[in-house]
């Protein structure tokens, strides 16, 4: 038996497991999160390659599964990041039943999570734009549902996948077979343009980011946040092995110059738009766009603190959406979230209306929010190498600020009507605790960012 | 020289025709029925490469992603949901004028862009181009999730053609047929959605 096989297996029968239970939320979340947290304790734990007994009988874990004559391989260097993924994926999962998702979000979200695994795992990696595919098509159905049928969002989504799976591919092959090397510019030139495009799209860079603010307005707040989560991470991964494993990709005159003038683009054109917004759902979109911008940011220094801080910035981001989305989902009530339709919400729900601005305020790098530390550090290392990227930072910081403040106004405003929205205990203690966990990270970052940066330690090349 | 490499030119024509067809076409039935035997000719391309079970392989695979779509829109009725954008001017002379332009640079581009591609043919380069083309400037005209899945679908095949000559592993081949089904689903999905029915994958 293989550990990829495992994984990859019980994913699947989890997911038509949860599908069994599909009219209630609670037990497909419990069923989802704790066989996701299983999951991930088997890809960090379990002894690969080497027998060892089980309730007296033995048994051997091999790393590798050979399909169709390509291998999908658990090993030291991607264990941390599968890990990572299924405990984030638990955490989301966790917590999903308090925002109502769709039904979808348990089961097609179960074997997005084990599309994603596939693709840390596939050999060679270049193969994992298709698995990245899948995780496109099943995003849409999380995103498209008969609650929220808009389906803009999730065509756009699956159209920029698909243009970026081929790019990938292309360029993988380019760089595996032709020989590339900053030996021979032209070859080079050509292989980089296709994968700037590809992660361009991957990366929701400008304007290949169209699919994320239809989706933001029209679907569910936490399926949204689950989307994004897993796609930008699995995203930065894939970038971060190809930096890994070509060198002379990491020697291309001007190339984390250039990423760096991506993500400051990135920064401004978000933190403008989600100032401007009149939809609340819309600013959290325009919010990410300028959080990825400041990934791209940290990973343009070249440096492995930086690769770090993007990573660290990830992990932050799952508890930030989450945050947001668990108390957007309170205060939505109807598919109206415009300015008017929100004024007096924190009224009807206080908890949700906090837990949102919460979220949104950490996603913006407030002060004594999760966000805060590894904008700081990126903002000090930044500081000698950048100056112009670390103003960009600050500017993000400034209006996304703003834009919480305003929507902070128009929550607390007078209501419109006498509605209040109540919740269960345990949806109050699912809010408090979100809420405590992004203050608790903010004071201590400690507690997440050694662990989240250890998710690509395998990667020897960038973390020497 | 086999046959299917001789009269090659037959099938790169018949993928540019049919793949102009799918623009300019409006009625579901027939965009569907042109889908397929657009696959026939993909697969010709494709064979080209490849050995011919994989080449029938992917030809079931192409035609099942046909049918998948098909059973939607019997589900929905063949007429139904039919948009045009209004943003996007749509009309057939206007459809018909961009299909010649975007045929002509695709034929002008030929197989330049593949040329580093060591192994391709000619007429394959040619099919790969002009697929790719007019997939392109379907994604460009509509919003319509099943012209849209018909655009995604021509768009991987002209990519198909090309890559399989460069890797023609069978699990890549086997992965690259599962994005196909996937699309129809996704496709499908969106069509039974929209029209209020709940679809299998919600229970």
């Amino acid at each position: 038996m293989s550990a990829p096989f495992v994984l990859l297996t019980v994913t699947a029968v989890l997911a038509m497991g949860v599908a069994l239970f599909r009219n209630r939320p609670r037990t497909q979340a419990a069923i989802s999160a704790i066989g996701s947290a299983l999951l991930a304790v088997f890809a960090l734990w379990i002894t690969l390659d080497n027998p060892f007994e089980i309730l007296g009988f033995a048994v051997k874990i091999t790393s590798t599964w050979l399909v169709l004559g390509r291998a999908l391989i658990l090993e030291e260097s991607n264990r941390a990041a599968v890990g990572f993924l299924y405990l984030a994926g638990a955490f989301i999962f966790g917590g999903a039943w308090v925002a109502r998702p769709n039904r979808n979000l348990y089961y097609v979200g179960l074997l997005c999570l084990g599309s994603v695994a596939a693709s840390f795992l596939i050999q060679p990696f270049l193969f994992a734009a298709l698995f990245l595919e899948f995780t496109a098509m099943g995003a849409v159905l999380v995103l498209v549902s008969s609650e929220t049928p808009a389906r803009r969002g999730g065509l756009r989504l699956l159209i920029l996948y698909t243009l970026a799976m081929m790019a990938i591919l292309i360029a993988g092959w380019m760089l595996d077979n032709l020989g590339v090397t900053s030996a021979t510019p032209e070859l080079a030139q050509r292989a980089t343009m296709l994968l700037a495009l590809g992660f361009a799209v991957i990366m929701a860079v400008p304007p290949f980011h169209l699919w994320l603010p239809p989706a933001a307005e029209k679907s569910n707040p936490y399926a949204l946040s689950f989307v994004t989560i897993l796609l930008q991470s699995a995203g930065l991964f894939f970038l971060l092995r190809f930096l890994d494993s070509y060198t002379w990709l990491r020697t291309v005159p001007g190339l984390f110059e250039m990423i760096r003038w991506v993500g400051i683009a990135m920064v401004c054109f978000g933190s403008m738009l989600a100032i401007a917004q009149r939809s609340f759902s819309k600013v959290m979109a325009y919010a990410l766009i300028t959080d990825f911008g400041v990934m791209l940011l940290a990973v343009g220094t070249g440096i492995p603190e930086g690769y770090r801080l993007a990573l660290g910035l990830s992990g932050v981001r799952v508890v930030n959406l989450a945050v947001w989305a668990m108390g957007a989902s309170k205060i939505l009530d109807h598919p109206d979230d415009s300015f008017q339709a929100l004024q007096g919400a924190a009224y009807r729900s206080p908890i949700g209306a906090a837990s949102a601005l919460i979220g949104l305020a950490s996603m913006a790098g407030f002060p004594l929010t999760a966000g805060f530390p590894g904008r700081w550090a990126l903002l000090s290392t930044l500081a000698t190498l950048d100056p112009l990227a670390g103003w960009a930072i600050i500017l993000a910081f400034l209006c996304v600020c703003a834009a919480a403040l305003r929507w902070t106004n128009a929550l607390l405003g007078s209501p419109l009507d006498e509605r209040i929205m109540s919740s269960t205990l345990t949806e109050k203690i699912f809010l408090i605790g979100g809420i405590a966990m992004c203050i608790l990270l903010g004071a201590f970052p400690q507690l997440l960012y050694p662990w989240v940066t250890e998710a690509a330690a395998g990667m020897v090349q960038l973390f020497p | 020289m086999t046959w299917l490499e001789e009269f090659a030119i037959v099938a790169s024509i018949a993928v540019a025709l049919t793949g102009a067809l799918l623009i300019l076409l409006d009625n579901r039935r027939l965009v569907l029925t042109t889908l397929a035997v657009q696959y026939v000719f993909v697969s010709w391309l494709v064979g080209l490469s490849l050995p011919l079970q994989v080449t029938a392989a992917k030809l079931v695979a192409g035609l099942i992603a046909c049918a998948i779509i098909a059973i939607a829109l019997a589900n929905i009725g063949w007429a139904g949901q039919l948009m045009t954008p209004e943003a996007i001017p749509s009309g057939m002379i206007f459809r018909f004028i961009a299909v010649c332009l975007v045929l002509l640079a695709a034929i002008g581009l030929g197989s330049d862009i593949w040329s580093a591609l060591p192994k391709i043919s000619t007429f394959a380069s040619y099919g790969a181009t002009f697929l790719i083309a007019m997939g392109l400037l379907q994604l460009g005209f509509q919003e319509e999730p099943v012209k849209v899945g018909v655009g995604l679908l021509t768009i991987i095949s002209g990519f198909e053609i090309a890559y399989t000559t460069i890797e023609p592993s069978l699990a890549v081949m086997a992965l690259l047929a599962t994005v196909h089904l996937g699309i129809a689903v996704v496709i499908s999905y969106l069509l039974l959605i929209r029209s209020g029915e709940e679809p299998e994958l919600e229970g």
